[in-house]
């Protein structure tokens, strides 16, 4: 063995050097996507990729690679194509850190997609370098952000807190909430409470878990003997997997789960309908999110283009309704416009037009896809685009504020769908 | 219901995981004095091995069966062809503790690779929730206990009143000394390592069984609970190990009733008060006095 390692050594070492050069070259081809000519144009999608979170990454490539597909498909923006690039950061501070900051070193990306949780990390390094950001953190914390580059396509968690509390208390007569420890769940619990008192009701459990643990059942027993009708709920598909099939086993059946945007995702779907099985799948989980127009010429498009990656992303038809999916489908067109209005690809110029491609405006024209806005725009026309997740009004904090539905799980399509819209007027009352 | 009870049952199904888990590292500690940090993508490996078969429409316990005799094999295999040819170059402790995390990183990347990144669940009855003496428990549960139970008792044995317990100790005491004596160490320590190995894959498999979904991560994110349970009963000594699994497993439980935040932590922060009592662990007598005592 150890002959045979000795053997090896100078073999491996010579590979090793080959991998190093040939690395080397493919980063130095890749850099300068910023620049001009017809040199493809790097957009950085910045999620966990691996790890208990990787369902992130997934989804942000699917949402990437549908608008970037669109874009090129309209001749890229001045001639020069998109290519998404990923960036893992694992799901961890520490390697969210290095993981932007090779982005930023290594691809010079015009703008940014992403991160979900991880954006209070990667957030501040992306603006740093004067490059657009669109990110789907829910952290209420960026509710009131004036960084000027920094944008949030998705809901804040404060406002699917109250769309939990609003739905929990006009629907059930004993909602308890079971919420995991990890930032990403607990900052939706207060605004759940506070919508809660406000209707006048109250909670008869508020739990929350430590998440990945072996066994959830004396934290079960404690909720059982509070006889909920009904669990709202965010967990990591782990956690709420062990969690559900044991207060299934001990109950003898679930009350009604109310979950969030986390329960539409595919690795959270499969989990628990693993642990749980279909029919107490289809009869128990419900869950509040951010709501996707079925339909529309906006949606039709991105259809169409999702569809063509059949090849490149596992079962596109997955992420037909993903609002997650479709804000950064919707990011890469909003890019696209602002470069095409600013005439310019420098994040320093287009950034400026972002918000103005998006803005309702008198005589503006909504447009539904980057190609109609680009004749629109070569027409000298002022435009709004309007997206496939419905229209994007970013607010003076660069929040793009959006509807909530309360879904239910379709077995034939293995995804998450709205069933009713919840009223804007619930949630600001 | 009382809260207690019930607390008490589900702790028992826990410290049962843990102890198969505590032991068989405990136990390759012992006789290779490695801190296999590869430990828990072993039992991945085990678990995944387990569905396979389980999926090929064998039963569960067959399964199980299977999980156990993979987590034998490729510890087997991990010793041999890894962290052997590292000790016979002199390989510092500290390095081959690098080196296990090496491997961990690398086995848990491969089982990515080829078995991908979704969730997976044994197919099984859920079977009717049994009442004792105020606990809950399933069917299940109880032969994880059963399994768990008849394990220690086995190991009890082996190590204590046969001659390959009697070498796996005197080769855990010294090695030289024992190879000088006639006993076959090379032989021995893969025995060793092919034991922990059937509970790293027990482990595994009923961790597995317990959680209702896993995926490729799933054993590593479990190490750290169970190097605590074998360091609380002192590294290296299986029953030791045993006490601490049984330990951190109730207390984890019992904190639940009052702050399910903190379950772990309080867990952990019972083992940094033993430790400061007693800085080497619970158990005082070392495997290699084990040895002495027994005779």
């Amino acid at each position: 063995m150890e002959a045979l390692v000795r053997r090896l050594t100078p073999g491996l070492a010579l590979l090793a050097a080959s991998a190093l050069a040939v690395a080397g070259c493919a980063s130095s081809s890749t850099g300068g996507s910023g620049s001009g000519g017809s040199a493809p144009m790097n957009i950085g999608v910045i999620y966990p990729f691996t790890g208990a979170n990787a369902d992130q990454g997934a989804i942000g490539m699917a949402g990437c690679l549908t608008g970037v597909a669109a874009v090129n498909a309209a001749g890229g923006v001045t001639g020069r194509k998109f290519v998404c690039k990923s960036f893992d950061t694992k799901g961890d501070p520490a390697d969210a850190t290095s993981a932007a900051n090779q982005m930023m070193a290594s691809a010079s990306p015009v703008m940014v997609i992403g991160a979900s949780d991880d954006a209070v990390t990667t957030a501040p390094i992306v603006t740093a370098a004067g490059v657009p950001n669109f990110a789907t953190i829910g952290d209420p914390h960026f509710d009131h952000q004036t960084n000027q580059y920094f944008y949030r396509i998705t809901p804040s968690d404060a406002l699917q807190g109250v769309a939990l509390g609003y739905w929990a208390a006009t629907h059930f007569k004993r909602p308890a909430a079971v919420f995991t420890s990890d930032l990403g769940a607990q900052t939706s619990v207060p605004p759940l409470r506070a919508k809660m008192t406000a209707l006048g009701h109250k909670l008869v459990a508020d739990v929350t878990l430590a998440p990945g643990q072996s066994s959830y059942r004396t934290e079960i027993a404690k909720i059982i003997a509070a006889k909920p009708d009904a669990l709202v709920t965010e967990m990591d598909p782990q956690s709420a997997a062990t969690f559900l099939s044991e207060y299934q086993q001990l109950a003898g059946h679930l009350p009604v789960i109310l979950g969030t945007q986390r329960t539409s995702n595919s690795d959270w779907i499969q989990a628990v309908l693993g642990a749980i099985g279909q029919a107490s799948y289809v009869k128990y989980i419900k869950a509040i999110t951010p709501y996707v127009p079925p339909g529309g010429a906006s949606h039709a498009v991105y259809h169409r283009w999702l569809m063509t990656l059949g090849g490149k992303v596992q079962n596109p038809a997955q992420y037909d309704q993903h609002p997650y999916a479709i804000a950064d489908y919707d990011a890469i067109n909003i890019t696209a416009l602002a470069m095409t209005e600013a005439h310019s690809t420098a994040p320093a110029a287009y950034n400026k037009f972002i918000v103005k491609v998006t803005a309702a405006a008198p005589g503006a024209v909504q447009v539904h896809s980057y190609g109609q806005g680009l004749t629109e725009l070569k027409a000298g026309k002022q435009i709004q685009y309007v997206g496939a997740g419905g229209t994007l009004a970013f607010n003076q904090y660069h929040s793009a504020e959006r509807a909530f539905s309360y879904d239910k799980y379709d077995a034939a399509s293995k995804s998450m769908t709205p069933v009713l819209v919840i009223p804007g007027s619930a949630l600001n009352s | 219901m009382n809260q207690l009870t019930l607390a008490i049952g589900f702790g028992l199904v826990t410290s049962a995981i843990l102890a198969l888990g505590a032991v068989g590292f405990t136990l390759q500690f012992g006789v290779s004095n490695i801190l296999n940090l590869a430990y828990g993508d072993v039992m991945t490996v085990s678990a995944f091995m387990a569905y396979l078969v389980n999926a090929s429409g064998a039963g569960i316990w067959l399964a199980m069966c299977a999980g156990a005799a993979t987590g034998a094999v490729v510890s087997v295999l991990i010793s041999t062809l890894i962290f052997t040819p590292f000790l016979r170059r002199g390989t510092s402790r500290f390095a081959m503790v690098m080196v296990s995390l090496a491997l961990a990183v690398i086995l848990q990347n491969a089982i990515q690779a080829v078995a991908g990144p979704a969730f997976r669940s044994y197919s099984r009855s859920q079977g009717t929730s049994l009442h004792l003496l105020g606990m809950i428990l399933t069917p299940y549960q109880l032969v994880i206990i059963g399994v768990a139970a008849a394990s220690m008792l086995a190991l009890h044995l082996l190590l204590r009143y046969t001659r390959i317990g009697k070498a796996l100790r005197a080769t855990a005491a010294d090695a030289e000394l024992a190879r000088s004596c006639g006993i076959a160490t090379e032989r021995v320590s893969a025995l060793a390592w092919a034991i922990s190995g059937t509970l790293c894959g027990l482990g595994g498999v009923t961790l597995a069984l317990n959680l209702a979904s896993f995926d490729f991560h799933f054993g590593n994110a479990f190490l750290l609970v169970i190097v605590a349970a074998a360091v609380f009963g002192s590294v290296g000594q299986p029953y030791g190990a045993m006490v601490g699994a049984l330990v951190i497993g109730m207390a984890s439980e019992l904190a639940a009733i009052w702050t399910p935040s903190l379950k772990q932590v309080v867990a952990f922060v019972i083992l940094a008060l033993i430790l400061l009592v007693r800085p080497a662990g619970l158990w005082r007598k070392s495997f290699v006095q084990m040895d002495v005592a027994a005779r």
